[in-house]
């Protein structure tokens, strides 16, 4: 027990030195910094005028009100700002450096390589878009207020709490893949195109679709099922269901990392 | 293509939801809307083209100076070159077509030859558009250093004013009176709306003089700015 609370301090503190190094740099160009939030807010305008335009004249979109599909919005937002500050700038540039053999000197280091491939920074230049998240969050969950059971409250912060590990496991398993296939780019480029599905309630898409994006690539655990969850559209079973889907996740990105690890052929170096 | 074929089918459900409530929304029935959002998709790929992006990362990296000592113009080397990446791209591009002609042959259908044909003649202004587009952004990096961040909120802004996400004809009123007046519509939504048939002969030939008459403004604005760039660059990096 000593030792892994001595573990987890050393890698706390790690990280805390890399957070510290990440904000620094961001700072070096202030102007930079501010002016990235400029893009998300006119894709956040765009999407909101798309959607406002839709419910001109229908009144639902699989049986969503415009202001559920907003906090919908809202949310994925701020799942997928989070998982771009922490996580997948890094694994981006992991494959990156499986390719080019300077994988080698992450290897080398005395640290898990698991963790250097995946928080090695913090990419704190989407600071700005969160903004414009939370505004959205806070502005249509004060439109979809009375329709929230509130004993659900904590099931839905444990909800996004699995919802975010959840793209963390799917994401890097296939950045894993790079280890056997030395350029997994364009396949985890894809995956991250994919999860737009998470934007849109999943009732308007076929069965099939459903299917595979809840078991096969669970998508819509990132911030569908939880705001579902929220909005009392699906039971407590889909938390239940959360938690077993992160675990197989867990397992299989352990199992194909390590593997991949064994299959690892350093290039060009 | 992969990128642009998930936005499609994203939009195919969100639109056929709708279209289970109505049968029309606007003009549109499902089967135009289908359309509408298949020639989008290959409009964006076949025409937009990124050498904006290169030209301006060629600026910023001092590449520039490279070619600037070379008996060859430039610009007229990056015409060359953006016209043979399109030719190549449209027809790679056309699978996006040959795919939903093949699938879903009742909603998605070839106008006649002529219309095809009208539309076909479009493109090759509309490409012209794009060209002076790309490089006019590119011009800005003379100036800022890292142009990026700006191409993409101007791509966005662009793309959406054009009809990308919505047809113009159902957008907000306010939207709708920007965009059509201007120059975007014509990269999309007016070439679309050949195709569909849904413009009259007067209609087109008005658009393509007033489209001619931007092309001119741009290639005057993009020329401008090119000059003054050249006189401010410092080749950095070289």
């Amino acid at each position: 027990m000593r030792q892994l609370v001595s573990k987890l301090k050393y890698y706390f503190k790690i990280y805390y030195f890399l957070s510290r190094f990440s904000i620094l740099s961001v700072l070096i160009y202030r102007i930079n910094a501010l002016v990235i939030g400029l893009a998300p807010i006119v894709w956040l305008a765009t999407m909101l005028i798309f959607l406002a335009t839709i419910f001109s004249r229908v009144k639902q979109l699989g049986g969503w009100s415009f202001w559920e599909i907003v906090f919908l919005t809202g949310i994925h937002e701020i799942i997928f700002l989070l998982v771009w500050t922490i996580f997948a700038p890094n694994l981006r540039r992991f494959i990156k450096e499986v390719r080019t053999g300077e994988f080698d000197q992450v290897l080398l280091k005395p640290i898990s390589p698991r963790f250097m491939a995946s928080f090695r920074f913090l990419d704190f230049s989407s600071f700005g878009s969160f903004l414009n998240a939370i505004f959205v969050f806070f502005y249509s969950f004060n439109q979809v207020k009375h329709l929230i059971d509130f004993t659900r409250l904590a099931g839905f912060l444990l909800f996004l709490f699995i919802g975010f590990w959840t793209a963390y496991f799917v994401y890097f398993i296939f950045s894993s893949l790079a280890l056997f296939f030395i350029n997994s780019q364009t396949l985890f480029e894809w995956t991250f195109d994919l999860t737009d599905f998470d934007r849109y309630p999943a009732e308007i898409y076929h069965s099939w679709v459903r299917v595979l994006l809840t078991f096969f690539l669970p998508i819509l655990f990132f911030a569908y099922f939880p705001t579902a969850f929220l909005l009392g559209k699906v039971g407590w079973s889909y938390l239940s269901l959360s938690v077993a889907i992160l675990f197989v996740l867990y397992f299989l990105s352990h199992y194909i990392w390590h593997a991949g690890l064994r299959h690892y052929q350093s290039a060009s170096s | 293509m992969i990128r642009g074929i998930i936005t499609l089918v994203i939009l195919i459900f969100i639109w056929s939801a709708i279209f289970k409530q109505t049968p029309n929304f606007g003009n549109y029935t499902f089967s135009s809307m289908l359309t509408y959002l298949v020639m989008v998709q290959f409009l964006h790929f076949a025409t937009r083209g990124n050498i904006g992006r290169l030209t301006a990362d060629e600026i910023k990296e001092g590449k520039l100076s490279i070619y600037l000592l070379k008996p060859i113009s430039y610009l007229k080397m990056w015409f060359s070159s953006f016209w043979a990446d399109r030719f190549f791209e449209f027809f790679i591009r056309f699978l996006i077509i040959f795919t939903f002609l093949f699938l879903l042959p009742n909603y998605f259908k070839l106008p006649l030859p002529g219309r095809f044909f009208l539309f076909l003649l479009f493109l090759v202004i509309s490409l012209l558009f794009n060209f002076l587009w790309n490089i006019f952004q590119a011009t800005f990096a003379f100036w800022v250093t890292d142009i990026h961040l700006f191409t993409t909120t101007l791509g966005l802004t662009v793309g959406f004013l054009a009809g990308e996400l919505i047809p113009i004809d159902i957008m907000p009123n306010f939207l709708k009176t920007l965009s059509l007046f201007l120059p975007f519509q014509y990269t999309l939504y007016f070439p679309i709306k050949i195709y569909q048939g849904a413009l009259s002969g007067g209609e087109i030939v008005r658009g393509v003089f007033v489209f001619l008459s931007w092309i001119a403004v741009l290639y005057f604005l993009m020329t401008h700015l090119w000059q003054r760039g050249l006189r401010r660059y410092e080749a950095i990096g070289q």
